[in-house]
């Protein structure tokens, strides 16, 4: 690969430039990364420092009784989830990337859908849809006259493989965008080698694919595991006690702030490890590049396996999108009338305010943070820009914990700046406004927005900053006038995906959302956990609908991106920038 | 296309200011306003804050969560906090927010001297504003001696094996239960009772309170411990949870001994509050004999005021002796009995 070499000669470049180009300059580009990466710790610092606060006498008790459990089960969690998004994702990554069959341009994007499905949602239509009053099961009763009285042996889907089994439905995608970028890159390569070896399908998924994709899908099942450790909603409603939940019920029930914070610690290392992993599978991650032009590489599938493959295909997004999304419809068509009231409106347009700008706002820091790396090619400067990935492994409840007491304790010292001064106290301007939801956002998806525009900066050629810089461009008319153009479909995706992670988010919401704010996912969850689905579904669908417009310019934005000839081609939003 | 983000960001922008503007000013008390930090998330409640509004013109603002995480709010917030009232939807809750000094004393016993005085904090930190009793229900078909109808104690009995279910211990209205069995029995033997309850589950616990009904409905398990309002809520649903409803029974246990364990949703005035004569206003509206019988109606909760009479469907249920031990003790009993339930391995 050239990659590296490049890479090589521009340090070298950029070591001999830099004095003469950066010399001089007042403002300093150091201060983008420090910032970023104060934002995300101060949370974690202030979730860490309550290792130093005494025990108030619930953590022997936790350690001694519950603790085993919550990892265990978390365990389980991670092995489950890890499991089965690998399995979807990496074989369907491979059908829709390696052949031609029915309904593969379709599937190519329609797999991505479950995508718009938060957990807490999925998990509470499927809970709705399978548990002994569900339709499922009243029909079942009909069709074999079993009068309701009678205990039906179903399994049980409120239960840790049920919890399991409906996460996975809507974790794969990650795994799935990952792999398929990888093998569609690397088609020629694969086609090649597996020609010359004389292999046959399956062979060459076991023998070629699957030894090529493994970092990939490493890291697409670190992200899928992540997500799923970091949920609340769905283990709660499913009854399945796990480190978020206890992370609730130590803080909340037993009112011991140190104790969850302490829980809150040891579920982030868990985190940590996961990024470990993720980012180790990722160093081995070889992507070919991107813009390499090359024909249609996809073997047909004709007749039966051709439908199979298709089949395949259609099972998770069957599964993972339509059923839920029908049984939501269902639900919801009795309740349009919600459809028409000032208030719906007025909470679709919050949410989507909040969203956009807050999405707008990550995008334009962490453009400024990748180009400062950029700038100033500094492993110090790398290192803070990926602190601020961990943010994206705080589950939103301990978020809001790190936030709220940094946000209060500085709301305190300004009202008592103001009260000196105009003899006016400012109130709650931080931690009871929406500056405290909007921090959270950015603490959680800056992550989310940095990998998208990190992967559209490492294809932009070096050479172009290297040629300005020494025509003496300024750093700033660098990044406006040649990067912003190049990678402006980056940014836009970057924004697309951090919207839906805001739509969706919804622990730290109901928690640091100011008065008289109701979000759709906030709404959502108060009815579905009062086990009002049909009045709850009109706005988790609308969740859903709000997330299939960033999923739609999502892949608009990876076919358009590169004019190659061939659409399986035509991605130059590398796998890495979808995810975190 | 980055032009369009950043229009957009700058309408989602603008959009937020008057939000913002109207949330974060602690506004002064002329302004009109009640600002109130509630766990109660009944239609009911929406309803009597519009009324309010209607007859009054002070405005209700409302943030509806978790009282557990409305108190760590509070504390968080300190005396910036700009809540004026607390409700929550036990007593637990109000006692551990009266101890950690969240919530002030009303200015004065004559709005709550028609409040019996158990349903009220003796120092005037909290007054109830509904009852919920804690009921057994049972599936109609599978109880064929009335008389033999359990009380809390003997849902632990070998007989009751795999047919009782209820849910999570981090709910609060298990923990105020399982608090009031403390209170009245005793920590060890309650922690007995509790790991012989939890062996006699039917499953593992899920779901709130109609998750069990349909439950039991559907023959999961004959007896399920409930809220009695849940009920009034399926009587009252769509079909399908009417067709639930007509399936269960309702037993007061204990009738014999202490009574039946009843909690309270109650509310008080925070410290911190800018507005707390519009606070106090609001309180006596919602303590009004129009006010509790919209809880009584809507809610099928059990009005505090006496003389309001419960809705028809409520009064049906008949009359029940309840347990009238201190609501503060049992709500300060609340971390203990968490701490058992998390001993028996009730999840």
């Amino acid at each position: 690969m050239p990659a590296g070499n490049k890479i090589l000669i521009s340090e070298n470049v950029l070591r001999f430039t830099r004095p003469l180009t950066l010399a001089g300059q007042r403002f300093s580009w150091h201060v983008v990364p420090i910032l970023a990466a104060l934002i995300v710790g101060l949370p974690l610092i202030a979730i860490c420092s309550y290792w130093l606060v005494p025990d108030q006498g619930s953590w022997d008790h936790l350690a001694e009784h519950v603790l085993a459990d919550y990892l265990i089960h978390s365990l389980w969690l991670l092995i489950g989830v890890g499991l089965i998004t690998g399995v979807i994702g990496v074989s369907t990554a491979w059908l829709v990337a390696a052949y031609d069959f029915p309904c593969q341009r379709l599937l190519e994007w329609a797999l991505l859908l479950p995508l718009a499905l938060p957990t807490y949602i999925i998990a509470f239509t499927y809970g709705g849809l399978l548990d002994e009053m569900g339709p499922v099961q009243r029909s079942t009763r009909d069709f074999l006259s079993i009068p309701l009285g009678q205990h039906l042996p179903f399994p049980e889907i409120r239960s840790l493989p049920g919890v399991i089994m409906v996460m996975s439905l809507v974790l794969y995608p990650y795994v799935y965008l990952i792999c398929r970028a990888v093998i569609a890159s690397q088609i020629q390569q694969l086609t090649d080698t597996a020609r010359t070896l004389g292999l046959n399908g399956v062979q060459r998924f076991f023998r070629v694919v699957l030894p090529l994709v493994r970092p990939a899908l490493m890291a697409g099942i670190g992200l899928a595991v992540m997500e799923a450790l970091s949920d609340f909603g769905s283990v709660s409603f499913y009854g399945v006690t796990t480190f978020t939940t206890g992370i609730y019920r130590t803080w909340f029930n037993l009112g011991d702030l140190p104790s969850a914070a302490r829980l809150s610690s040891l579920l982030m290392l868990f985190m940590l490890a996961l990024i470990y992993w993720e980012h180790h599978s990722r160093r081995h991650l070889r992507l070919g590049a991107a813009n390499q032009p090359v024909g249609s590489m996809r073997t047909p599938l004709k007749g039966r396996r051709g439908q199979l493959a298709g089949l395949l295909c259609c099972m998770p997004v069957i599964l993972g999108f339509g059923i839920p999304v029908i049984q939501l419809g269902i639900w919801a068509s009795g309740r349009l009338t919600t459809l028409a009231t000032p208030e719906y409106w007025a909470m679709l347009g919050r949410t989507l305010g909040l969203g956009l700008g807050v999405a707008g706002l990550v995008v334009v820091l962490v453009t400024l943070m990748r180009f400062a790396q950029r700038l100033l090619d500094s492993p110090t400067v790398a290192m803070l820009n990926r602190i601020v990935g961990m943010g994206y492994a705080i589950p939103g409840a301990v978020l809001s914990v790190g936030i709220l007491i940094p946000l209060s304790k500085a709301d305190l010292w300004v009202s008592q700046l103001t009260q000196s001064w105009f003899g006016w106290s400012a109130g709650l301007i931080l931690s009871g406004s929406l500056f405290a939801l909007a921090y959270s956002y950015t603490v959680r998806f800056l992550a989310v927005g940095y990998q998208t525009v990190d992967a559209a900066f490492e294809r932009t050629p070096r050479q172009l900053d290297e040629a300005a810089l020494s025509l003496g461009k300024k750093p700033l008319v660098i990044l406006g006038r040649i990067h912003l153009p190049v990678i402006q479909s980056s940014l836009f995706a970057a924004v697309a995906l951090v919207l839906i992670d805001i739509l969706k988010e919804l622990p730290a919401t109901l928690i640091l959302r100011p008065f008289n704010f109701d979000t759709l996912a906030t709404r959502t969850y108060e009815l579905a956990i009062e086990e009002q689905l049909p009045a709850a579904s009109i706005f988790a669908l609308s969740i859903v609908a709000a997330g299939l417009l960033p999923i739609y310019l999502l892949t608009r934005a990876i076919r358009n991106s590169n004019p190659s000839p061939d659409p399986a081609n035509k991605i130059t939003v590398s796998p890495k920038s979808i995810l975190p | 296309m980055s032009g369009i983000a950043f229009v957009l960001l700058m309408t989602a922008c603008s959009q937020n200011d008057p939000a913002t503007a109207t949330l974060e000013t602690d506004a002064p008390a002329s302004a009109g306003e009640v600002n109130v930090y509630s766990h109660r998330h009944y239609e009911a409640d929406e309803k009597l804050f519009a009324q309010f509004e209607a007859d009054t013109g002070i405005q209700v603002n409302v943030v509806k969560a978790n009282a557990d995480q409305l108190i760590e709010r509070l504390k968080a917030e300190g005396e910036n906090s700009p809540a004026d009232l607390l409700i929550t939807v036990d007593v637990g809750r109000l006692t551990r927010a009266m101890d950690d000094g969240l919530i002030q004393p009303f200015s004065s016993a004559g709005m709550l001297s028609a409040i019996p005085a158990h349903l009220k904090d003796p120092d005037l930190h909290w007054v109830a504003l509904t009852k919920r009793a804690r009921v057994i229900v049972y599936h109609k078909d599978k109880v064929e001696d009335l008389s033999t109808l359990p009380d809390y104690e003997q849902l632990a009995d070998p007989a009751y094996q795999g047919r009782v279910i209820t849910r999570s211990s981090t709910n609060i209205y298990n923990q105020s239960w399982i608090a009031s069995m403390i209170a009245a029995n005793g920590e060890e033997a309650t922690e007995v009772w509790a790991k012989s309850l939890v062996g006699n589950f039917a499953r593992e616990p899920e779901g709130n309170d109609r998750a069990q009904m349909r439950a039991v409905a559907a023959g999961v398990a004959d007896f399920a411990v409930v809220n009695t309002y849940y009920l009034g809520l399926l009587v009252n649903g769509p079909a399908e949870d009417q067709q639930v409803a007509s399936q269960l029974k309702i037993h007061f246990p204990n009738q014999s001994g202490r009574g039946t364990h009843v909690n309270v949703s109650g509310i008080g005035v925070t410290k911190s509050a800018k507005n707390q004569e519009h606070a106090e206003k609001l309180v006596e509206y919602l303590l009004s004999p129009a006010a509790q019988k919209v809880f009584a109606e809507t809610n099928f909760e059990y009005p505090v005021l006496p003389g309001v009479a419960s809705s028809e469907l409520v009064e049906s249920w008949g009359e029940f002796k309840a347990d009238a031990r201190s609501l503060n003790e049992v709500g300060k009993l609340g971390p203990d009995a968490l701490k058992l339930a998390d001993r028996a391995g009730w999840k």
